[in-house]
């Protein structure tokens, strides 16, 4: 049985990494650390007779525990993840790793150094759709990747915790809220080469970038294309997909409700509705059988059983953070050139628009 | 109670004139020396998507009532909610130029004096409300036309639902109509100037799809406006939970005395057909979505 202990004990914790082990013969929360009573009693009630801990250092000095789970803000992970592979702990760490790609690789020398495992919840990774995008690609179905157009349109975030609209720490758009997709796309492509053009909108009156639009060159002819806004007032819709163009065919994944598509050649209205009424039957079955709601915490589950199973077996971890080199790379770029247009204020008058 | 409804066509060409006419049938005959206008700043959306107050109806509103009232102090006010900060909607949504342009001030209610209000209510026994709401000689309401996913429509009594101190206020969504009736019965509306220029059907409140009504409807009395403009929407005024509990205790009449550019004949040629949310049944879905 390995001994588990979680920090960070909010929703993320609450919805999706307690519920992924609660029926794991292999592993149990034992230990839960919060400096938030609430949450830390709230996630308490879910799980069996845990100690309950209100700093890491107490949960590292109780030897209670063999792992971490680290699900606390992601502008914390660095500082936690190194503290417990120190304390000769393996780790698991919620998105992102870290707030750049030298911390994550500072991480990686750690672990290798300290001899433990250290794994990332790319969750999206792990998505029914995506593992079955990354099949048929490994097949040759789709041929080569040339272009990935990623499309991130959320909600403004002010109604969440006060950490997560602060960019200065959780890394704002790109590092917490279009992460899935930055990894998506680095995983297809690899490593970026240069950006080949941005445009961001930075509002100083909630002190966010709420919008960036960038082409990133990966190079051998390979383009990403990023379409990221939090900005409510400017976009109606909040929805995320990716397309995904490839030398054989193209693939097309939305998401909430799932869905994928391969297509080539002119777009052929039968398939294209066929491919629609097959997402809305699949979305009725799941409604009706009620696995909407559980298929929602399908890849996170996989993911920690995974990293378990790379425990028992001493095997590598499912997403060892050398696999996430590239993603935060990616981030680092777009955050580097965010930085040289986001002094603009781009700010959209409000009274020019007249509609009559 | 005065439950006399005026209804006026209305578009961004010719607001100010409507406005005008409002305002000046609605005068009141008491001394006016502060003003406090409720806007309907609920998320951050532009006017056009219709949920939020439209600061181009705002400005008019103030213009008139600069007119018609000898120059008062304007307040134009707003509380935050769990999603939004009031200071970033004024500076966003467009309203930091009113207060540049007609030195009104712009109110975040949270970060004002609040006073207790004892009532026996639906929901409530003693209730905090904005002081600076409660001292203005005139309060004017002046919600969207719009509909609701919990509460089918949202008009003016709904409106002062944003006169709850707490910023988490969806704590209250299992008893809504009941706090909204008390709000109302806590903090008056003079006059309540409902902007149906660009309105909102479907997935309102803030989701919803803009609906050009090109409406203005003015009155004294919040039920009765509600109910005249749910009938315009097309719902049964009784139909709405808040609406018919609001008259059941005294607030007002959901029987109206049109007035203005509508009479009983031409006002059904204006009738709309607003599509709305079907909470209940979607609720079901989204307890396996949330």
């Amino acid at each position: 049985m390995i001994r588990l202990g979680l920090v960070g004990c909010g929703q993320i914790a609450r919805e999706f990494h307690i519920p992924s082990i609660r029926d794991s013969s292999e592993a149990r929360f034992v230990a839960l650390c919060d400096n938030n009573r609430v949450s830390l009693q709230r996630a308490s009630s879910l799980t069996s007779r845990p100690r309950l801990f209100d700093s890491v250092d107490e949960l590292l000095e109780s030897k209670l525990v063999d792992a971490v789970d680290i699900c606390t803000p992601g502008f914390t992970h660095f500082d936690i993840a190194s503290r417990c592979l120190e304390s000769g702990l393996d780790v698991l760490v919620e998105k992102p790793v870290a707030l750049s790609l030298r911390e994550a690789q500072e991480l990686g020398a750690l672990s290798t150094k300290c001899g433990r495992k250290i794994c990332v919840v790319q969750s999206l990774r792990y998505h029914r759709n995506v593992q079955l995008l990354l099949r048929i690609l490994e097949n040759g179905q789709l041929g080569r990747v040339m272009k990935v157009v990623c499309t991130y349109h959320g909600r403004n975030v002010h109604n969440e915790a006060s950490w997560l609209h602060d960019e200065t720490k959780s890394g704002g758009i790109i590092y917490e809220l279009a992460i899935h997709l930055i990894d998506l796309m680095a995983l297809l492509l690899g490593k970026p080469n240069s950006i080949v053009g941005i445009h961001a909108r930075y509002r100083p009156e909630i002190e966010s970038t709420t919008e960036i639009e960038s082409i990133i060159d990966f190079g051998d002819g390979k383009i990403g294309i990023v379409d990221l806004t939090q900005d409510t007032t400017l976009h109606s819709a909040s929805y995320t997909q990716a397309s995904i163009y490839c030398t054989g065919a193209d693939a097309f994944l939305k998401f909430a409700p799932d869905y994928i598509r391969v297509s080539s050649g002119q777009v052929n209205p039968l398939q294209e509705t066929s491919e629609e009424l097959k997402r809305l039957a699949s979305f009725g079955f799941k409604i009706a059988t009620r696995r909407y709601r559980r298929d929602r915490t399908e890849p996170h589950k996989r993911i920690l059983l995974g990293f378990l199973n790379s425990l028992r077996t001493d095997t590598t971890p499912p997403v060892d953070v050398s696999s996430v080199y590239n993603t935060m790379a990616l981030a680092d770029l777009l955050s580097s050139q965010v930085k040289h247009v986001s002094n603009i204020s781009q700010s959209v008058d409000p009274l020019a628009p007249q509609i009559d | 109670m005065d439950n006399s409804v005026f209804g006026l066509k209305a578009s961004f060409g010719n607001v100010q004139q409507q406005m005008d006419k409002l305002i000046l049938q609605l005068k009141v005959d008491w001394p006016v020396h502060k003003v406090a206008i409720k806007v309907n700043l609920c998320d951050y959306r532009m006017a056009e998507s219709g949920a939020t107050s439209d600061p181009r109806v705002v400005k008019a509103l103030v213009l008139s009532i600069f007119r018609h009232y000898n120059n008062p102090e304007v307040a134009i006010v707003e509380t935050d909610s769990s999603g939004t900060r009031c200071e970033a909607l004024f500076s966003i949504l467009g309203f930091r130029a009113l207060e540049q342009q007609l030195g009104v001030s712009l109110v975040n209610l949270r970060k004002t004096q609040w006073q207790d209000f004892a009532l026996p209510g639906l929901h409530f026994s003693k209730l905090k409300v904005p002081t600076p709401v409660i001292e203005s000689d005139l309060v004017i309401n002046h919600p969207k036309m719009k509909t609701h996913g919990k509460t089918k429509i949202t008009i003016g009594l709904k409106n002062m639902f944003g006169c709850v101190r707490d910023k988490y206020k969806a704590r209250y969504h299992p008893y809504l109509d009941n706090v909204i009736v008390d709000v109302n019965r806590a903090v008056r509306s003079d006059n309540i100037i409902v902007d149906g220029i660009i309105a909102m059907e479907g997935w309102g409140p803030t989701y919803g799809t803009p609906k050009k009504a090109g409406l203005l409807i003015g009155g004294r009395n919040p039920v009765s406006v509600d109910a005249f403009c749910a009938f315009l929407m097309g719902f049964d005024p009784k139909s709405v939970k808040h609406v018919a509990l609001a008259e059941r205790i005294g607030l007002g009449t959901t029987s109206y005395n049109l007035q203005g550019e509508f009479d009983s004949k031409s006002i059904r040629e204006q009738r709309f057909k607003f599509d709305f949310a079907r909470y209940h049944l979607t609720k079901r879905v989204e307890g396996q979505i949330a």
